[in-house]
């Protein structure tokens, strides 16, 4: 299992190393988590590289665990119905 | 009592019964615009009758009305009393009692009535409305700043997002993505105060990067926003998208099978494993909720039970003609009371009309979305990737047109995607608008695949093999397609409709001894040009000077064939109709007036002429052609 931190690090700006990340853990791991503890508030390319890698790792019969959701986040991971 | 005293008396009727309505169940939109709608009406046939009093009372009641918006329950009360003390003194009005007592009651009521409630527009902002707002970005959207993800954010301020959607189409496949560049879209309802304008303000700021379509669907949704007719009978497919089992390009895939085999849906999407046999089932479920739900909130009416109505309707309208035509040539008071009646009369069969046509109508954006199922259905067989898009969801269409026009523009699509397949071409985009003009909705598809090598009009017919089944399609409601070859935004295939089959507002003109009828919507202006404005020009043939501006002139008479009574345009009337920006004049011998035209269809074999799109029987029983002014402009051009 490989752990990603989301922080605020993590925009558009330099959306592809984080992107670059996940892809290598999604290929190597059966599981992958996101971890959103650092992370107050994210931008569209972060969502559209989760909503991507989602169905990436599903087509694969791999999972995205999501945890550490709060405030602002959670909202928008529900709004996105990343998250239920 | 008098005939006038009588409609007078049912209008205070009709406003007493819905302000008890109001008492008892509470303020409602709906009950305080109908008895709006009497008051004004209860103006009108009081001016009529020559009740000038109750005639100005009922103004002011009506303004009064206007302004209340029912917001503060402890208002109610003191509103429906007022309502029925002004109700009380109008029924003592309309029975012709005048003395000083009803004087001063009329008088303390209009104070009453000028302080009002609430500002004047407070009963329309109480509305919510529902939009359907489709957004796509500029790929490079991100590297100037724009974050889609804020505009979300802001959307969910101005009211309550309903079911919010990715459009999935243009993501790549994850191992490929770009992460730096945008390519999800989104889509949602929204149940707002604000109107259209105010939601595109959130996307100002990324005017050159985001492109938005906003359509109201707030008829179709009625008032719950879970019971949208759409959402309620959703196919299975959208539903697991909307749950998240499923994707828009698996359930693409899933169409283009079906499309080729007999087979379930349910069964192909577990079969492929987009979904487990329990999500397909849950989907089941609720689709079967939904559809009792739909079943038990609306009532189905035959779609021919409906056009025998609309023919009553139209039937009611002739003899209303008729009679107006026989008050004409009266001349007595007994004349002036009919036409005063027949006026108010013509206000409620415009009523009738207008909630009939309401009932007609409906959106274009569900058949966009059916064609788009079926585009991408056949594109993705076809190994073709084709971006589809639409515009103009909102605009409504009469629903008697609805079957014929999407065989219609099946055949348009699956021709396009044969042309695209035959060329090679293996990533198109296919655009579908829909607007209104001019009392007609243009639907078009635009192709940007095949632009590139279609030259003529003449090439493309040849190439398109169901142009025939097209034209049969159209010919059942005096639709016409238009083909644009290979302009800068691509082929455009236009297919234009009429708004309504049913009635339209027309001019009726005279030419010799003929009469037509135009559709007061494409007209301008008429007058009369003098001598030296008239001239030849080379090229143009006969035109008249308007404001500077040559616009071509048509002889009627020459166009149909028959005698006028005047051949020289500075003797006769021009009249200046409008199609698309090209602006025609009319030579015509006189105006005869407006009125209601019931649309009656012609056969075929009567006129081939593009310039007619129907007949109207007139209040004498003589039957009067309708100009369809598009087809007469494309007609003096061909």
């Amino acid at each position: 299992m490989d752990v990603f931190q989301v922080n605020n690090e993590v925009t558009f700006k330099n959306i592809s190393p984080f992107y670059q990340g996940l892809l290598e853990g999604i290929e190597k791991h059966q599981e992958v988590t996101l971890d959103f503890g650092g992370s107050s508030r994210l931008d569209f390319s972060v969502i559209q590289v989760i909503i991507a890698a989602q169905k990436y790792a599903r087509d694969a019969m791999k999972t995205i665990r999501i945890r550490n959701l709060k405030g602002v986040v959670r909202d928008q991971l529900k709004l996105c119905k990343i998250i239920r | 009592m008098s005939e006038s005293n009588n409609q007078i008396g049912h209008i205070i009727g009709g406003l007493a019964a819905d302000i008890s309505s109001i008492e008892t169940n509470g303020f409602d939109v709906l009950a305080i615009g109908k008895a709006l709608a009497f008051a004004r009406e209860l103006s009108g046939a009081a001016l009529a009758a020559g009740f000038t009093s109750l005639s100005n009372f009922a103004g002011k009641l009506a303004i009064f009305m206007e302004g209340f918006d029912g917001k503060a329950a402890e208002d109610l009360p003191r509103f429906t009393e007022l309502m029925k003390n002004c109700i009380e003194w109008m029924r003592i009005a309309a029975a012709g009692r005048s003395d000083e007592k009803l004087e001063k009651t009329r008088a303390s009521l209009e104070v009453l009535l000028s302080e009002g409630f609430s500002p004047a527009d407070s009963v329309s902002r109480s509305l919510k409305m529902i939009f359907r707002v489709r957004v796509s970005f500029n790929e490079n959207c991100f590297s100037r700043g724009i974050d889609p993800m804020l505009m979300i954010e802001d959307l969910t301020k101005e009211g309550e997002i309903i079911d919010l959607k990715f459009d999935r189409s243009r993501l790549p496949e994850f191992n490929v993505l770009n992460p730096e560049k945008c390519f999800l879209g989104f889509e949602f309802h929204i149940k707002t105060v604000k109107n259209a304008e105010e939601l595109s303000d959130i996307f100002k700021l990324a005017d050159r990067d985001a492109r938005v379509q906003i359509d109201d669907v707030s008829k179709t949704f009625g008032g719950d926003a879970s019971s949208e007719v759409g959402y309620l009978d959703s196919p299975l497919g959208e539903i697991l998208i909307e749950k998240g089992f499923l994707t828009v390009d698996e359930l693409n895939d899933v169409l283009a099978v079906m499309n080729e085999r007999n087979i379930k849906s349910g069964e192909l999407i577990v079969n492929k494993g987009y979904a487990t046999k329990t999500a397909v089932d849950s989907a089941l479920h609720e689709q079967q909720d939904r559809r009792t739900k739909l079943e038990s909130e609306t009532f189905r009416l035959e779609a021919s039970r409906l056009e025998s109505l609309m023919n009553v309707l139209g039937e009611i309208i002739i003899g209303q003609t008729v009679v107006a035509r026989v008050a004409e040539e009266l001349e007595s008071n007994a004349a002036i009371r009919l036409k005063n009646a027949l006026q108010s009369l013509d206000r409620s069969t415009r009523g009738l009309q207008e909630e009939f046509m309401r009932i007609r109508m409906v959106p274009v954006a569900g058949l966009f979305e059916k064609l788009e199922r079926f585009a991408a259905g056949i594109a993705s067989s076809s190994n073709i990737d084709i971006e589809i898009g639409s515009q103009g969801g909102g605009t409504e269409i009469d629903r008697m047109i609805m079957n014929p026009l999407y065989t219609a523009l099946q055949n348009i699509t699956r021709n396009v995607i044969t042309l695209n397949l035959q060329k090679d071409v293996k990533r198109g985009q296919l655009q579908l608008k829909a607007y209104t003009l001019e009392g007609n909705v243009f639907v078009e598809i635009v192709d940007n695949g095949s632009s590139n090598w279609i030259e003529s009009a003449s090439e493309l017919n040849a190439t398109f093999k169901d142009l025939q089944a097209v034209h049969s399609a159209l010919n059942e409601f005096n639709g016409l397609i238009d083909i644009f070859p290979g302009d800068s935004d691509g082929t455009r295939y236009r297919v234009k409709v009429p708004l309504s089959l049913a009635i339209i507002e027309g001019m009726l003109v005279r030419v010799g001894k003929e009469r037509y009828i135009f559709p007061l919507l494409s007209i301008v202006e008429s007058l009369q040009p003098k001598r030296n404005e008239v001239k030849t020009i080379e090229g143009k043939g006969e035109v008249i000077l308007v404001r500077g501006e040559y616009v071509s002139l048509v002889r009627l008479y020459d166009l149909f064939g028959i005698k006028s009574d005047i051949t020289e345009p500075w003797k006769a009337l021009v009249m200046i109709v409008e199609a698309g920006k090209q602006k025609v004049g009319v030579m015509i011998d006189d105006l005869i007036g407006q009125q209601q035209i019931v649309v009656k269809s012609l056969q075929e074999d009567i006129t081939k002429s593009r310039a007619v799109s129907g007949a109207a029987v007139l209040g004498d029983g003589d039957v009067a052609l309708i100009i369809d002014v598009h087809g007469l402009v494309r007609q003096i051009a061909a």
